[in-house]
């Protein structure tokens, strides 16, 4: 009997033995494949970079849509220059190209015309604010900063009285007036600019004017009065001189 | 019979062996060989009947999962085949948006620079209006200072001969002016 009990104990134990490397195993047996997703295409949106930018118009950019021809007779010359509007009936462009004159016309991109009703001289920079009569539809937006070393600035205006033309080029530092001897610094930038783009906006990366361009050598390193002098001349328009010019008889 | 029966002799005998005595020990020991091969026999017969059952089980279980695999890749390979379409189609599509885009900014860039060529040449006409206009004022002024040059001439006895000469020498540089201005706005 006791030996029966040890083969019944021996078989008990192969079997237990049997079991445990059957379970063991199991875990290592392939299992079924998990049920497939209704859909392999993500649900993925469309970025917003892929759209098209809002500030075209006509294959025109919103600066390019600001900048303003300016055609001025004076009492002996004619001349041109570039000028962009802050507000809806007043427009900026530089002293230089507003001095003197008795008679003045903006053109916009397209051709559309704006006659200047009066303008204002800055006493100590070389700045102007024209008035027009009518109302000009593309409005430039003043930057909060100033520009960085190495920002890339734009100029749109109008060289020579031609055609408008964009130029960029890096800003490199802010430097004293030797042209005007103004108490101000103005912008150095290495942009091509050329006398007609005076009183063209010089924009920052975001379109946003930091600027008015006021002086060039011709070739490839152009000026522009400085964001705080700009806005000290738009805030105090009370000490701003008329622009009045009076031409004798040449008959 | 039991050994205290058996026959004795005295002489020699060749000797027989005696049953042994009787014992529970010695009855069991004698048994037990038998049964315990009986048991291991049983006891593997068991095992293996098991084991066969456990490997169709196995073999059962993994054809089951094998079938689900193939049956799955099938569906996979479909899906694919059915995604490979569209990525095609979308991307023949995409190449037409795209072949479309670029001609439409093409046609852009030319009706820009048609705008801003237009938009040019009307201010260059405004410029040349303005300078027209004022050698025409010019030339008119011109021709009125002549003509009073004529009606003092007319009337020569009330003017010095100077005061003629000098009239005609100015209003001479001021129309030569006036012809140089029209001759540049003509001629650029």
């Amino acid at each position: 009997m006791a030996r029966r009990a040890g083969v019944a104990r021996g078989v008990g134990a192969a079997l237990a033995g049997i079991a445990g490397l059957a379970l063991a195993g199991c875990s290592s047996l392939p299992q079924s494949p998990e049920p497939l997703p209704s859909s392999f295409i993500p649900d993925i949106q469309a970025s917003s970079a892929a759209q098209t930018p809002d500030d075209i118009v006509a294959g025109f950019t919103a600066l390019e849509r600001e900048a303003l021809r300016v055609r001025v007779r004076t009492c002996d010359a004619y001349g041109t220059g570039s000028a962009f509007a802050i507000d809806d009936t007043h427009a900026v462009t530089n002293r230089h190209v507003a001095e003197g004159a008795t008679d003045m016309t903006l053109t916009g991109y397209d051709g559309t015309r704006y006659t200047v009703k009066s303008s204002v001289l800055s006493p100590d920079s070389d700045l102007a604010l024209l008035t027009i009569d009518g109302t000009l539809p593309n409005i430039s937006n003043l930057a909060d900063v100033e520009p960085s070393t190495g920002d890339t600035l734009t100029i749109a205006g109008y060289p020579l009285g031609e055609a408008l033309a964009v130029r960029e080029g890096p800003y490199v530092a802010s430097v004293p007036d030797e042209l005007d001897d103004a108490p101000d610094l103005v912008y150095q930038f290495d942009a091509e600019s050329h006398p007609g783009n005076s009183g063209s906006p010089v924009a920052n990366e975001a379109g946003e004017v930091v600027g008015v361009l006021y002086a060039s050598d011709d070739v490839h390193t152009s000026f522009a009065v400085s964001l705080p002098t700009l806005e000290r001349f738009l805030d105090n328009l009370d000490d701003a001189e008329r622009n009045r010019a009076t031409c004798e008889s040449q008959g | 019979m039991t050994a205290d029966a058996r026959p004795t002799n005295t002489g020699p005998t060749n000797p027989v062996p005696s049953n042994p005595a009787p014992d529970a020990v010695g009855t069991s020991a004698l048994k037990a060989p038998r049964a315990s091969g009986k048991g291991w026999l049983v006891a593997a017969l068991v095992v293996a009947c098991l084991a066969v059952v456990g490997l169709t089980a196995l073999t059962s279980y993994l054809w089951t999962v094998h079938e689900q695999y193939v049956a799955q890749n099938q569906e996979l390979r479909d899906a694919a085949r059915e995604l490979g379409t569209d990525v095609a189609a979308t991307r023949a599509a995409l190449e037409e948006v795209q072949a479309d885009l670029d001609e439409t900014t093409a046609q852009l860039d030319v009706a820009k620079d048609t705008i801003n060529g237009l938009a040019n040449s009307e201010a260059q006409a405004g410029d040349d209006r303005l300078a027209l206009i004022d050698v025409a004022d010019g030339l008119q002024q011109c021709a009125e200072a002549r003509q009073d040059l004529i009606d003092h001439l007319n009337e020569s006895s009330r003017w010095t001969p100077e005061s003629l000469a000098a009239s005609e020498r100015s209003i001479t540089r001021y129309c030569d002016g006036v012809e140089d201005a029209y001759d540049e706005v003509v001629n650029g």
